[in-house]
């Protein structure tokens, strides 16, 4: 049986308290399997990155269960859950969160810090997957010499250079052009491709659709249907 | 025992020549023949001439307190002449009071006391002598006195001036405010650096950073301040010696003490982590999908 990178099992989230509480995520059930790039489609409000954020493991859903590469993170302390996104995931942030003062070499290195790499190996790994994503010829700029997807490659870099399971990435083009939102997105679904790694791209962005090779809706906090392009169409939910 | 020397300490006025100012100096009348506590580092006249009649030796630091520019010159001790003949350096009092040096028959006239009266004596053992058997007897047979070895005799004055007056106090209260303030001072430049870079912090949280990298970063910086701040001190503090070296307070730093210190700033600079620390372990990592 193969064990899914990301597994969420009627994942409910309520948000705020009182009068203001909102039920953010309605029973998601959902599987992530490496070697495929699925996008997470919906509006602003949708509940898109509550949801990346709890199968990140960053936020503890309020009912159901999440399973990374079949370790439950139920009741998993802070420590635990670190050390779960430590071994098994990899993220890009839409403001990329470079280290402004650390080169792009050490950005990436620093994934391979938190895991007590050595040195000299995490340096070579380091370099490795930067020209990997282009920017070989770019190790010691610091983010500020770089551009936007520059600086998102660089982040690209950080994410895969420990080579987790599943790479996560909360609207990863939002502040670049065109141009360089397809050669993110190229990038991505060849680590999904190439790497065999579960990729989950959140986004609003139509224009992205093409690379997905699963496409999630989600809408009000559940989600509605799911679409595998060049294939059907499934519903998921009225 | 082989001599017991009477020694003469008390204080006298020193009444300038140039302009008839008083100053209360510290008269040190010792056995010449002797030798029993006369002056030292002798930079200037000689030990004999201090035989001569008012004759006195002082020490180069407080020519400017006593009104004298060095041989021959002259004043007035207790209404009595006096005549430098001698000059020290570097035998300077940890107050404000210069010490004179004198013979004991002068001394004793400069601070008034009887012929008879003495009110110090130096006792000369032979080598080998059981210092505390000897010790024990001359208290035994003298009860009101003190009968001091030179090390008790140097802990005696230093506890006297550490705990016994509000110079001691002053210091202690003087160093613990400079620890504390220094704690003060890193605990919140380390927090409002943390603060700072909090995105920083939650993204390496995100990432999967253990609790123990971010000790790891959070003391790292800590030490950097220690080493920065204590190379500065040292600087200031190599200065403040080289200054203060000639003056009547020099300012004395041991290796011994540059070691201590270092090792206090290090446990000063790491305990001021603390706030940081706490305040890190605290992020929510999810915050980073918020910006």
């Amino acid at each position: 049986m193969i064990i899914p990178a990301i597994e969420a099992r009627n994942v409910s989230k309520v948000l705020g308290a009182g009068a203001g509480q909102v039920r953010a995520l309605k029973n998601i059930d959902l599987s992530i399997a490496g070697g495929k790039l699925t996008v997470l489609m919906g509006p602003s409000g949708s509940g898109k990155t509550t949801l990346l954020s709890i199968l990140g493991c960053m936020l503890a859903p309020t009912e159901g269960s999440v399973f990374i590469c079949g370790h439950a993170t139920q009741g998993a302390g802070p420590e635990r859950l670190a050390s779960i996104r430590r071994q098994h995931i990899g993220f890009v942030f839409q403001s990329f969160h470079l280290f402004p003062t650390l080169t792009a070499e050490e950005n990436v290195r620093l994934a391979l810090d938190v895991r007590s790499e050595q040195r000299r190996r995490a340096k070579a790994k380091s370099r490795q997957v930067l020209e990997r994503v282009g920017l070989g010829h770019k190790a010691t700029a610091f983010p500020r010499d770089l551009s936007g997807g520059e600086q998102q490659r660089v982040a690209i870099a950080r994410a895969i250079v420990a080579e987790p399971s599943a790479i996560l990435a909360d609207e990863p083009t939002a502040a670049l052009d065109g141009a360089n939102g397809q050669a993110i997105m190229t990038i991505l679904a060849s680590i999904a491709r190439e790497h065999g790694r579960a990729v989950l791209v959140v986004t609003h962005d139509t224009r992205l659709l093409e690379f997905a090779n699963r496409i999630l809706y989600i809408e009000d906090g559940a989600l509605t249907h799911e679409e595998r392009p060049a294939a059907n169409v499934y519903r998921l939910r009225a | 025992m082989t001599a017991v020397i009477p020694v003469l300490i008390g204080f006298a006025d020193w009444r300038r020549q140039s302009d008839g100012r008083v100053k209360p100096v510290f008269v040190i009348g010792s056995d010449l023949n002797a030798g029993a506590l006369v002056p030292w580092n002798l930079v200037d006249g000689n030990l004999d001439a201090l035989r001569a009649t008012n004759a006195v030796a002082v020490d180069r630091t407080y020519f400017g307190d006593l009104g004298v520019s060095g041989i021959s010159s002259t004043a007035e001790i207790r209404s009595q002449p006096a005549k430098v003949v001698a000059v020290t350096e570097g035998i300077r009092s940890f107050t404000t009071t210069p010490y004179v040096f004198a013979d004991l028959g002068r001394a004793r006239a400069y601070v008034g006391l009887p012929p008879t009266k003495f009110n110090h004596f130096m006792i000369r053992l032979q080598p080998g002598a059981d210092v505390r058997n000897v010790q024990h007897d001359i208290q035994s047979a003298v009860p009101d006195v003190d009968v001091l070895t030179p090390r008790e005799f140097r802990d005696r004055s230093r506890s006297f001036w550490l705990f016994g007056t509000g110079a001691g106090a002053a210091l202690f209260a003087g160093a613990l405010l400079g620890v504390i303030v220094g704690t003060v001072i890193v605990a919140q430049t380390l927090y409002s650096s943390t603060k700072d870079h909090l995105y920083e912090f939650a993204t390496l949280r995100a990432i999967g950073c253990s609790n123990r990298y971010i000790y790891r970063v959070i003391i790292w910086q800590a030490l950097l301040n220690a080493v920065i701040g204590f190379a500065l001190a040292t600087a200031i503090g190599y200065v403040v010696v080289q200054v203060t070296a000639k003056s009547a307070l020099p300012i004395v730093i041991t290796p011994a003490l540059v070691g201590g210190l270092f090792a206090l700033t290090i446990v000063m600079c790491v305990g001021s982590a603390i706030t940081a620390i706490i305040r890190v372990v605290r992020i929510d990592p999810v915050m980073v999908m918020s910006r």
